[in-house]
């Protein structure tokens, strides 16, 4: 401390210039005396100004003789302001306390930096690690269920019905953890297992395009699981979960699958230990298990997940945080029923020739990641270096339980590099980036321009944001995003994405946004090169292009200080071009055959423009409540009639009491039938033109003591039966019991 | 949100999705008759008996699969055969017969014989079987309409 004081006094000796000006210096410490690095420092009244380096110090030049106010700042901390006199003869320390925010959330996906939710000039929601725990919340899918706006069709998220039921091929919405993307938008949806959710700190979901700042994939929104860090204290905590769905009510039902009379128990059993290394490294490790029966014909699962994080540094240092996983999973998948009479039992093709069903289809699947990042604060801001490592192993399992060889499955790969800066310059404040991938997916069913079955698709990517304020409570933020595609070796798609955003606020409880950007998602590798003429034709389709999108939202937040509680509208728009959905085609082949089947293509020219509200409020002693309501209204500019799959109204709401030891609450959601199904789907598949309302009310009750906690969940309380997706019906109501120790 | 409870609850008294009731299915039986010389048996990569509830203009309209009855599948080469379609959703069914797979293609369809009594007009009521007859002659195969 003392030689951190005597470095930072070194400069503070003042040197008078020719213009009776002269150069402050001092530092910044913490609540623990450290040194805070990238702390704004401000003479208020001069408009000069500094930002603390590595070890908290700062100089200012050119600082008038008199007095001045000097304001140092930094994100999660109350300001400190100093009256001083210069020149002065005294090092100058600025020291920051921990801001306890009370309705203040801080978010890092809006702009790839930390910020208050409640400045970022878009929709952005966050859940919490404490909202996790409360439910029996095992994927990511579960939790990002309770977002309003937010649906969920099988492993399909659509944010403001920017997705409507999309057969697995690729998703619209980017999924990232700790900021970088795990996957390449071309795999069949989000991995919702990607992390265990024990271990998130916060899931942060923007809504809207963020393909300014993050490329492909982010057509109609992101999501940002952000990953807990370990503690100082050794610690282990054993979390185990049993339950069982009710079986279904109607014999009509059982009566062709008597499984669904009996209770089948699922189980979970998760035990994550952490602990630190010395003064500056520490970790965690986490072992999960899960045996799910299912409630549905073939619809079991089983599966392994480890993973484990280690960190090196301090936060306000050079920081290195590793990301390693492996996930094993075993899975039956029930694709669609055997139509509304039957609804328990994977159907079949009609005029197939096979007896097994084909509305399922079983797999081993092996997925591993290893993602690190290194952080450094540098005298301007903080420059951050990821990389990432995914590979995906599929294996179907044929009807005896056997694994097939890896050639008749999938192998997929990915590995990439990326180094961001974000910091001050020229009064404001600029992220900027840019990243390399590889990719590489094999696959049986493959058949590329020169006729393999190995699919590539390489990218890089430049990205520069930069934000400032304009005028008196009022910020502006521009970025533009380049991204580069080469699809496989005959063509190179380039794509521009441009971001523009202003905030105001108005007062000390309002403020007002608007934002215009652009969202795209190149075609993954299956849906161009998918190429079976085997069984269930399929077609390639070199000639796909990018799906694009351009959105724009105004939007008004009033958050009263210290009133706990806020209301949050939006209104929006998003046009969107060239979506991608398989077609029945008939094409004729090399040599002059007309043949039937399925190919992808760029079908879909629409919109969806609409309105959102939600609200929190903290009530009486404690109680919290949330509601959310989301208006779509959605067109196919083709047909003239809504998008497929995309409901009208979204509703989501909550309410939790917290008192004492006991923990209760009720999570609701709604979301009314789709006009518009697909017509293409429903001509194979019995029954999958049926869209009905869903209605799901979830109760919980807990009860914690010292280092143990039991809680009781039902979900789907109502045992009101709806649909997950197309031709899938959603799980009927589920009783569980978690308790969780930590010792 | 207590009020919005109720109301979800209130909503959802009607439990949501419910299968069909099983009285408001029939059975659809018969007897095919094949006359004239089979085609080579690797133009015949299926054959059923389908009853569709429309009237189908070509290959690619004749697989609307969710509004078709299929039976099981047809031995190759006999003189007559009998089907029989259980679980058979009522209604009316205007396009009915004998259909092949042409190609290993799955889509690759086409009619074989149709249904021609009643004017190729299957009505099935509720709980009823209805018998039909379907003749092909491979001499006079039928086009799509």
């Amino acid at each position: 401390m003392v030689l951190l004081l005597a470095a930072a006094s070194l400069p503070w000796v003042p040197n008078a210039s020719a213009q009776e000006s002269y150069r402050i210096a001092g530092v910044v410490l913490d609540e623990n005396q450290e040194p805070l690095p990238g702390v704004n420092v401000l003479l208020v009244d001069a408009r000069i100004g500094a930002v603390s380096d590595a070890y908290g110090r700062f100089a200012i030049d050119g600082v008038p003789e008199g007095s001045h106010v000097l304001r140092c700042s930094f994100l999660g901390y109350e300001p400190d302001t100093l009256d001083i006199v210069v020149p002065t003869e005294r090092p100058i320390v600025c020291r920051l306390m921990p801001h306890i925010y009370d309705a203040g959330e801080v978010v890092v996906t809006a702009s790839r930096r930390p910020q208050l939710a409640s400045d970022v000039p878009a929709s952005i929601a966050v859940l919490g690690a404490d909202f996790i725990s409360a439910r029996r919340i095992e994927s990511l899918d579960t939790a990002i269920r309770h977002v309003s706006g937010v649906s969920v069709q099988g492993n399909q998220v659509s944010i403001r019905g920017s997705s409507g039921f999309a057969y697995n091929t690729g998703s619209r919405v980017l999924l990232l953890v700790d900021g970088m993307p795990l996957l390449s938008p071309d795999t069949d949806g989000v991995p919702f297992e990607a992390i265990p959710m024990s271990r998130v700190k916060q899931v942060e979901i923007l809504k809207g395009p963020g393909s300014a700042l993050y490329g492909s994939g982010a057509l109609g929104g992101v999501v940002n699981i952000i990953s807990e860090s370990a503690g100082d204290k050794p610690a282990t905590s054993i979390r185990a979960a049993v339950g069982f769905n009710e079986p279904f009510r109607y014999p009509e039902w059982t009566r062709k699958w008597t499984s669904a009379r009996d209770f089948r128990p699922d189980y979970t059993m998760e035990i994550t230990h952490e602990r630190s290394f010395g003064a500056n490294a520490s970790g965690w490790m986490s072992i999960s298990g899960i045996v799910d029966p299912g409630y549905l014909n073939q619809d079991r699962s089983r599966s392994i997940n480890i993973f484990a994080k280690a960190s090196a540094g301090s936060a306000r240092r050079t920081r290195l945080d590793v990301l390693a996983g492996l996930l094993i999973r075993r899975r039956e998948n029930f694709l669609f029923w055997n139509g509304l009479s039957d609804a328990l039992n994977p159907g079949s093709i009609a005029i197939s020739r096979v007896d097994e069903p084909t509305g399922a289809s079983d797999n081993h699947t092996m997925t591993m990641s290893l993602l690190p990042q290194l952080r450094m604060p540098t005298k301007r801001g903080v420059v951050n270096v990821r990389a990432r490592f995914y590979s995906l192993l599929i294996r179907p399992i044929d009807d005896d339980g056997r694994l097939k060889p890896l050639a008749q499955g999938t192998v997929g790969f990915r590995t990439g590099a990326e180094a961001q800066f974000s910091g001050e310059l020229a009064d404001g404040q600029v992220t900027t980036g840019a990243n390399v991938d590889l990719n590489l997916t094999t696959s049986s069913f493959f058949r590329t321009e020169s006729g393999e079955s190995v699919g590539r698709q390489p990218e890089m990517a430049a990205y520069v944001q930069y934000e400032r304020d304009i005028a008196q409570m009022i910020s502006a933020v521009g970025g533009l995003r380049l991204d580069v595609f080469q699809v496989f070796s005959i063509e190179t798609i380039v794509h521009l994405s441009p971001k523009l955003a202003i905030a105001r606020r108005v007062g000390p409880a309002i403020s007002a946004r608007a934002s215009a950007g652009a969202g795209f998602r190149v075609p993954s590798v299956a849906e161009r090169y998918t190429d079976d003429q085997g069984y269930f034709p399929v077609f390639r389709n070199l000639d796909l292009r990018p799906e694009t999108s351009i959105s724009a939202e105004l939007g008004v937040r009033y958050e009263p200080p210290k009133a706990m509680a806020s209301v949050d509208l939006a209104l929006f728009y998003s046009r969107l071009d060239d979506l991608i959905e398989p077609r029945f085609v008939q094409l004729e082949d090399e040599v002059g055959s007309r043949r039937l089947g399925f190919q992808f293509v760029n079908l879909s020219r629409g919109r969806v423009a609409g309105l959102e509200v939600e609200s929190r409020a903290a009530l009486l002693c404690c109680f919290r409540a949330r509601l959310g309501y989301t208006l779509l209204s959605s067109m196919d500019f083709d047909t003239r009639r809504p998008l497929a799959y995309r409901p009208q109204h979204l509703l989501v709401g909550g309410i939790a009491l917290d008192r004492n030891s006991v923990t209760a609450g009720l999570d609701a959601r709604a979301a009314s039938k789709p006009a518009t199904v697909d017509s293409d789907f429903s001509r194979f598949v019995p029954d999958a033109d049926i869209a009905v309302n869903s209605i799901v009310l979830d109760g919980r009750v807990g009860w914690s003591r010292k280092n143990l906690r039991v809680s009781l969940q039902v979900e789907n309380l109502l045992n009101y039966y709806y649909l997950e997706r197309a031709a899938l019906l959603a799980p009927p109501r589920h009783f569980g019991i978690q308790v969780n120790s930590t010792f | 949100m207590f009020a919005l409870t109720v109301i979800l609850g209130l909503t959802a008294c009607e439990g949501g999705l419910a299968p069909e009731s099983d009285d408001s299915v029939g059975t659809i039986r018969g007897t095919v008759t094949y006359l004239g010389q089979w085609p080579p048996e690797d133009s015949v990569r299926d054959l059923r008996f389908v009853a569709l509830r429309f009237v189908p203009a070509d290959t690619s309209d004749f697989l609307q699969l969710n509004r078709i009855e299929v039976s099981r599948q047809l031995e190759y080469g006999l003189a007559s055969d009998t089907f029989s379609v259980r679980g058979v959703g009522t209604g009316v069914f205007p396009y009915s017969g004998i259909a092949r797979q042409v190609t290993e293609n799955l889509f690759s369809w086409a009619p074989l014989g149709l249904v021609s009594e009643n004017d190729g007009v299957i009505i099935l009521g509720a709980g009823e079987t209805i018998d039909v007859n379907v003749t092909v002659d491979f001499a006079h195969i039928p086009r799509f309409p």
